[in-house]
């Protein structure tokens, strides 16, 4: 009979011989594993809920906007500011922090999704810089600054059509111009307004309601350059505004995220936070969680059991191989529950909702790794017991520790002549 | 010359407890193939931590273990078990089989770490539950079965791999007389008819007529070691 074989096994033929050995271990712990399961079927079906209701909410915007080649956002400034119900609705589209007066974010206009910013200001040009060319806006009319008409191709009379982009976790101002008209072009006075601008009269804004977004400031004259050049370098550098949003692709979650690590953290915390789209992130968070801590328990209830697999032979490597197989075990169950449950919800949920949810393979396979996620995160704990931990730390009989040898030299030495002996230099 | 089979080296275990207690203090100790070695000595006196440290299942903070020219330092948690799987079978006071497998599945756990495969581990384990004299109780889950029989599973276990080296941590301290009367035959038998090299952890004298060698320990020292 051979001995000693087994760390040496090619890893499907170890797995076939210890498959048994996992499945009996899921079976005798029928109603801890079906509580499991349950929890990875709903951490399944909320993550895939939630990622549903972000990929509709982007697809929504991104059916409005259309792809541009311009590299730059468009900026709208707005003289005296936005009514307070239209102020109130752009701010209820976004996550904002209350102590800022600024709103960010994406806006549909015929050159692609870009940036808006509002400003409360009664003699915007000034402001912007000098009036080379034309003269200011009257109603339907716009400003754009010299750089960005000439990059546009646009020049007096020209006109910039400007759509209604829906944000995700609610409905977009719904009285955005059609088009405005290019009245006048302007120098900008200042580095932070070297980007495009459109500027566009008061009356408009108040007939329409004022753009979809989403960078608005309210200010007063006399702060407002400096505040903005303090703004825009904290929150908005020349690479930030260089970039497009992606938005521009369809079917793509946490499209309103800049390419940069800070707007990408906003964009998720956006994203977290909206209305709905959060409580289901939430959810799948405390079943994931759920399940995390419940396979952790279980393992840890097994340590003995460990302890006395590893007297027998068992290597880290099985040990390991055996917990993976009871997760998939469990997992498995957990999935065909979760997709199930998904598969009888979205039809009730498109019919009360009216939107149209989709379950992508996508939005599936991502859904089904991050719910695996947690028990397989769960199973390193007690691999790296079974791999570090000596079998008499396992059975309990001393504090949970490493196993491994303190070479004290000179701290124990031998007593009969005080020497220090290794096996090597026996008496 | 003849050379240990296993050898224990200046061999210091100390736990951290409410004070400093040396279970195991600056021990040596060679055992030769084909010994029947008894350590006994009253509770405390480290008899079950020298165990464990022979059998690899703890790690001394000082000193070695050297089993066969394989000095346990030098091996990881890894290392060690394959060296018990394929050397050393051991054998708890309190048989330690794992509740939801059956007799014979319990049996062929060795077996089945070693590599081989599920039928004929279980063939395996058939042959070794039937040598312990239980024919028919292999398919019983170790609570359908006694003390004396779980233990006796628990010995078919230790032998699954045909391991030379037999250690028992007080195999019949939660037996009556009779039961552990037919375990401490049991062993007698491994080691006489089968030539295992037997160290057996024990309070009682039940395994000292089949001995020949009986270590008393006191205070993680061997103070009388006596051949037979």
């Amino acid at each position: 009979m051979s001995h000693g074989q087994g760390g040496r096994l090619a890893g499907w033929r170890q797995a076939a011989i210890l498959w048994p050995l996992a499945r009996r271990g899921v079976a005798v712990a029928k109603r801890r594993n079906a509580l499991l399961a349950a929890m990875v079927g709903l951490s399944l079906v909320f993550y895939c809920l939630y990622m549903s209701f972000l990929d509709l909410t982007y697809r929504e915007a991104a059916q409005l906007a259309h792809p541009t080649s311009l590299p730059a956002p468009v900026i709208l400034v707005y003289p005296d500011g936005l009514t307070p119900a239209d102020e109130a609705a752009i701010r209820s589209l976004y996550w904002l922090d209350a102590s800022l007066p600024v709103v960010l974010g994406p806006a549909a206009t015929s050159a692609g999704v870009v940036d808006v910013m509002v400003v409360s200001d009664a003699a915007p040009v000034p402001e912007l810089g000098t009036l080379t060319r034309g003269m200011e806006p009257g109603p339907g009319e716009c400003l754009l600054p010299v750089g960005m008409a000439a990059a546009i191709g646009l020049d007096l009379g020209g006109e910039l059509t400007l759509m209604t982009l829906r944000q995700p976790g609610g409905a977009g101002l719904e009285h955005l111009p059609p088009a405005a008209t290019v009245s006048g072009l302007f120098e900008p006075r200042a580095d932070w307004l070297a980007v495009p601008l459109v500027v566009v009269p008061e009356a408009d804004f108040a007939q329409v309601g004022g753009p979809t977004m989403v960078l608005m400031w309210v200010a007063h004259p006399e702060t407002f350059e400096a505040r903005a050049v303090r703004w825009l370098k904290n929150r908005l550098t020349p690479t930030d505004v260089g970039m497009v949003y992606r938005a521009q692709r369809a079917l793509m979650p946490l499209v309103m995220l800049r390419d940069t690590p800070g707007e990408l953290m906003r964009g998720m915390a956006r994203a977290i936070y909206l209305p709905g789209g959060g409580a289901m992130f939430l959810l799948y968070v405390f079943f994931g969680l759920g399940a995390f801590a419940l396979m952790l328990l279980g393992f840890l209830q097994r340590r003995r059991q460990l302890a006395v697999m590893k007297t027998l032979g068992l290597t880290s490597r099985q040990a390991a191989l055996v917990l993976y197989m009871e997760v998939l075990i469990v997992a498995a169950g957990g999935l065909v529950l979760g997709f199930a449950v998904l598969a009888g919800s979205m039809a009730p949920l498109r019919l009360v909702t009216g939107k149209e949810y989709v379950l992508s393979p996508w939005i599936m396979a991502t859904g089904s790794i991050f719910s695996l996620l947690a028990l397989l995160v769960s199973v390193w704990f007690p691999i790296v017991l079974a791999r570090l931990a000596s079998v008499a730390v396992l059975l309990g009989g001393q504090p949970l520790r490493v196993a491994g040898y303190e070479r004290r030299w000179g701290a124990h030495a031998d007593e009969r002549d005080g020497r220090d002996r290794t096996w090597s230099d026996p008496v | 010359m003849i050379s240990p089979a296993l050898r224990a080296v200046n061999l210091t275990k100390t736990y951290h407890l409410n004070e400093l207690v040396w279970a195991v203090r600056n021990l040596y100790l060679d055992i030769f193939v084909g010994d029947f070695v008894v350590l006994t000595g009253p509770s405390g006196s480290g008899k079950s931590t020298l165990l464990h440290l022979l059998a690899g299942l703890d790690r001394p903070i000082y000193g070695d273990v050297v089993l066969e020219g394989q000095r346990y330092s030098r091996l990881d948690e890894d290392g060690l078990a394959q060296l018990r799987r394929g050397r050393v079978g051991f054998v708890y006071q309190f048989f330690n089989l794992i509740p939801f497998l059956t007799a014979e599945d319990n049996v062929a756990l060795p077996l089945t770490f070693a590599g081989h495969s599920h039928p004929a581990a279980r063939g395996r384990a058939r042959e070794l539950i039937s040598d312990v004299g239980l024919e028919g109780r292999n398919q019983h889950l170790p609570a359908q079965l006694s003390g004396g029989e779980q233990q006796r599973v628990a010995i078919a276990r230790a032998l699954a791999n045909e391991p030379d080296f037999l250690m028992a941590d007080e195999p019949t301290g939660n037996l009556d007389s009779a039961r552990a009367s037919e375990i401490a035959q049991v062993f007698r038998r491994l080691n006489q008819d089968k030539g295992k090299t037997i160290i057996v952890v024990s309070h009682s004298e039940i395994f000292h007529p089949h001995a020949n060698r009986i270590l008393t320990m006191s205070d993680g020292r061997i103070v009388e070691d006596m051949r037979l």
